[in-house]
């Protein structure tokens, strides 16, 4: 889309500026209530310029006092040679001088307003604004009823966005939806929150001076340079990152929620010290050891011990910066939460109860006025979540947030969303809780990172939650740069199952063979007397269907199933699994996370395979014996080898184990081996 | 984990480095023909290689042609490159509703293909040289246009009028948007395309420029339906050459046929 592109000499010097509406501009520069700020001299410069190009002028392009006496061919020169070149710098593409010149037409770069001269002939709606002397009560354009309803739409406008970033098309769906008075006004009414600094108004994809592109929804640094009919441009970029939003380009306009982070009081700092250790587990019926996680994780986040100064901040940001200028490897973004925000780790086991444990941390943000969101991978966690919130908090307002859900533009206190939604907000949250954050898809993917840190408050602060904690998270607590408590036992109070080792061969030899290793088979007819649920974790979804098959010949009573990312009837299927109507389940790590099924054993078999690193081990692993009538589930990898990865799956268990039992949080009977 | 990285590029030297197949998203060679996809992507378009209708190119049987309706055609005929499946209806609304514009080469290459299918066709069954004069597509409106950010049927012409050696020449507009297809019934569907296509008022001279009796006029869109849309436009063209006596034939060549 196109802008207008203004210059306004102010006091202190020229400076360019972008509008919606040219006509807010003037009243707002020319009103006696700028005092300095108020406008010397505003010269057109264009209204059909794209607006990346506009906005690249308004932030890095320069203007001295020379520009006081220049003549419109003057600034046509100055504004496209700079253009050009910038472009051309950045675009490595074959862009023309002569596309650039139609987009400063020369009879456009006009004098709009001039302090010494008043007022210009050729704007006769420039009169009425200044001299304020319209009739009250019309309509026509400039009246002060006019004026009380574009300031009215202003505020309306910044009221709804707060906290959110989004593209054109989505704001106006928004406004549509929520039925804003006067919509087909809403570039006059967001022209003025632009003005009060109440609205931000950016690029999809902007050029950074480092960087280079960057789409600054998502951070990515990919993008496609096509010939473009809304903007005119022929190379006008476009995020390939993040398509599935909407698409993001160089002259799409980002509309995004002004966040100024005050010296006010946080919803941190008033939370009641000391915090009351037993009223909390009373109040939300939590286990010892989740207690004294949560309170201290309660305690980091009132506490000011690792807040960095603004300066070393700065630094570090400028540091961050320059590295990835040098190492010129841009696919990886900055994490700015690494240097800004306070983070926590809550390393809890499979099984331990993490969801309770959030809730004494959101209630404290709560009740102080601030913003919590509850962020997870997948969308079917996030409905799981979403009741269990609600009767935790029955009198706070909530979103539900996920593609195509019903909430998108409710006001909430907290949210609760897959984490693809975070790309539409911008400093919205005190408390950030990211769920399950090394699973698929936030794991490795920079655009979830990105989101995640730029919907954080600058002041606010991420809880992360995980059984199995990411390499680099688990570098930064051995480095000692990142908070954390674990939760080393379960819920009920008894420890983990020790995964135990069957050798036998491949299954694809079993397959072959027809036939199965006859030690995995005696442990499986344990599982069947004993009248267990029976997970079978394979690696590849082409095992699965001989696979039931095979365990079917053995079993001819037993009714025996599987499933798979591609299997439509999953969910049916794990609920037949939970009401004992299917007694073994053949699938891969699709289930590996979210499903508690009472009484079952996992079987994990070709656990040699690359496909199973060590923590989706343990997340396999933790799906057995997770009800308080059975702890002792049984947790079996079966395969030729023993790698590196299954040690050190069953060295985290025994170390959670471990630590568990001496700090007392295990009921331990006699027969319970922990080693 | 460490060591598994450094593993993991010690096979990347001895392995080439794949780039992600642009349908599949999965790392694998990339096709030299096809631009941006892999053999197995490659391999699964459904390429149109026998119509059993002449007249709407369609592969299977074809009871639409026959009905009375049919008899007001202005075109000759359509000939498509493939099956609209379910494939393809995923190419196409990543390319058109998401925007991801590297499809562009992709389905123009696909349509350079179709056309030389269809040349050769012609070529057989004329028995004689058979040529396009002009190429022209199915337009968008402006503001779809503006919304888009680019034409789609546009985008293709021009592709094959360049490989071809042809003149692409915007010849048509069309006047407001019309309701989404898929939502209507076929009857009114019908209706509302009725007096959506015009020529562009540059049309006539256009024509008239070329100095002969007979034009033979390709008309490039992505998706055949109905053929109601490349009826109307087919109707205008006709339209246009009146205006100096110039006789319209007008061929119509889509990238799908539904
Ligand atoms: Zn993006
Ligand atoms: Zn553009
Ligand atoms: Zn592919
Ligand atoms: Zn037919």
């Amino acid at each position: 889309m196109h802008i207008v592109l203004y210059a306004i000499r102010k006091s202190k010097g020229w400076l360019f500026e972008i509008s919606l509406d040219v006509r807010i501009d003037l009243i707002w520069w020319t009103s006696e209530k700028r005092r300095d700020e108020r406008a010397q001299k505003i010269i057109c410069i264009s209204s059909v310029i794209p607006l990346g190009w506009a906005i690249q002028c308004q932030q890095y392009l320069e203007l001295d006092h020379r520009a006081d006496c220049w003549s419109p061919t003057e600034w046509k020169q100055y504004i496209e040679k700079w253009l050009y070149n910038r472009i051309r710098n950045y675009n490595h593409s074959h862009i023309q001088y002569s596309e650039i010149q139609p987009v400063i037409p020369i009879e456009q770069i006009q004098l709009l307003w001039d302090d010494k001269l008043g007022k210009t002939e050729d704007i006769p709606f420039l009169l009425s604004t200044i001299e304020e002397k319209q009739n009250e009560g019309t309509q026509y354009p400039l009246s002060s009823t006019w004026k009380k309803q574009v300031m009215l739409g202003a505020i309306t406008l910044a009221k709804m966005m707060t906290g959110r970033s989004l593209l054109a098309t989505e704001y106006i769906m928004m406004m549509t939806d929520q039925q804003v008075d006067n919509i087909q006004e809403w570039k006059t009414y967001t022209q003025l929150a632009y003005l009060t600094q109440s609205l931000r108004l950016l690029t999809g994809v902007h050029i950074d001076p480092i960087l280079g592109y960057q789409c600054q929804r998502c951070g990515s640094h990919t993008m496609n340079h096509t010939p473009c009919a809304s903007c005119g441009s022929s190379a006008c970029a476009y995020c390939e990152t993040c398509l599935n939003l909407g698409r993001s380009r160089e002259c799409t306009l980002l509309i995004q929620s002004v966040y100024v982070a005050s010296s006010r009081t946080t919803p941190f700092s008033t939370i009641d010290i000391p915090i009351h250790t037993e009223h909390i587990q009373t109040r939300w019926g939590l286990s010892d050891a989740q207690t004294e996680a949560t309170t201290s994780a309660l305690h980091f986040l009132i506490g000011s011990a690792n807040r960095l100064n603004p300066k070393t901040i700065f630094n570090k940001k400028l540091f961050a910066t320059l590295f990835l200028y040098f190492i010129k490897n841009k696919k990886k973004f900055p994490r700015t939460s690494y240097f800004t925000h306070k983070r926590f780790l809550l390393w809890a086991v499979t099984g331990a109860g993490k969801t309770e444990m959030t809730f004494p941390l959101i209630d404290s943000v709560l009740k102080n006025a601030g913003k919590v969101l509850v962020a997870t991978p997948r969308r079917d966690v996030v409905l799981e979540l979403a009741p269990r919130m609600a009767k935790a908090f029955p009198t706070t307002t909530m979103a539900v947030l996920y593609g195509g859900s019903e909430d998108r533009w409710q006001e909430a206190d907290l949210t609760i969303a897959t984490t693809h939604q975070l790309l539409r907000f911008s400093q919205a949250f005190d408390l950030v809780i990211l769920d399950e954050l090394d699973a698929f898809p936030f794991h490795n993917d920079p655009m979830l990172a990105y989101a995640a840190n730029h919907c954080c408050k600058s002041d606010g602060a991420f809880v992360y939650l995980s059984a199995t904690p990411p390499t680099t998270l688990q570098k930064e607590i051995k480095r000692g740069t990142l908070a954390h408590a674990k939760v080393p036992a379960r819920f009920h109070g008894h420890p983990l199952p020790v995964p135990k080792y069957i050798s036998m061969p491949t299954v694809n030899n079993a397959l072959k063979k027809k036939q199965l290793a006859h030690t995995l088979l005696k442990q499986l007819r344990y599982s069947v007397t004993r009248q267990a649920q029976i997970f079978v974790f394979v690696s590849r979804i082409a095992l699965i269907e001989s696979l039931v098959e095979l365990l079917q010949s053995y079993f001819p009573q037993l009714s025996i199933a599987g499933t798979s990312s591609q299997d439509v009837e999953r969910a049916n299927k794990v609920l037949l699994f939970r009401e004992q109507q299917i007694r073994i389940l053949v699938t891969t790590t699709i289930l590996e996370r979210g499903v508690t099924i009472p009484y079952s054993d996992v079987y994990i078999l070709d656990a040699d395979s690359s496909l199973f690193d060590a923590a989706s081990l343990v997340q396999m692993a933790g799906r057995a014996g997770r009800s308080k009538e059975d702890p002792k589930g049984l947790v079996i990898f079966a395969s030729k080898q023993w790698t590196i990865e299954q040690k050190k799956a069953v060295a985290q268990i025994k170390l959670m184990n471990r630590i568990a039992k001496r700090k007392g949080y295990l009921h331990l009977s006699k027969s319970t081996d922990i080693r | 984990m460490l060591k598994q990285n450094r593993w993991q590029t010690w096979l990347s030297y001895l392995h080439p480095q794949y780039t992600a197949c642009m349908t599949c998203h999965k790392k694998a060679p990339l096709m030299k023909r096809y631009p941006q996809i892999c053999e197995k992507c490659a391999l699964s378009i459904p390429w149109i290689t026998q119509q059993q209708c002449k007249v709407c190119g369609r592969g299977e049987y074809c009871p639409d042609c026959q009905r009375k309706s049919a008899s007001q055609r202005y075109f000759m005929f359509n000939r498509s490159a493939v099956y609209y499946n379910d494939t393809m209806r995923q190419w196409i609304a990543d390319y058109k509703y998401r925007g991801q514009e590297r499809y562009a080469p992709l389905l123009g290459k696909m349509m350079i293909e179709a056309y030389q299918l269809m040349k050769r066709e012609m070529i057989e069954f004329y028995q004689k040289r058979w040529n396009i004069d002009i190429v022209t597509g199915v337009p968008v409106s402006s503001t779809r246009l503006i919304q888009r950010g680019f034409d789609q049927a546009a985008v293709l012409a021009e592709y094959l009028a360049t490989y071809e050696h042809l003149s692409y020449i915007p010849l048509l507009v069309r006047q407001r948007d019309t309701l989404k297809q898929s939502s209507q019934g076929r009857q009114a569907r019908l209706l509302n395309m009725q007096e959506v296509f015009s020529y562009a008022p540059h049309t006539p001279q256009w024509l008239a420029t070329y100095q002969s009796p007979t034009l033979n006029i390709l008309l490039v869109d992505d998706i055949y339906t109905t053929g109601s849309t490349i009826n109307n436009c087919a109707k205008a063209l006709i339209e246009a050459g009146k205006c100096h006596q110039i006789d319209i034939q007008v061929f119509s060549l889509t990238w799908a046929r539904s």
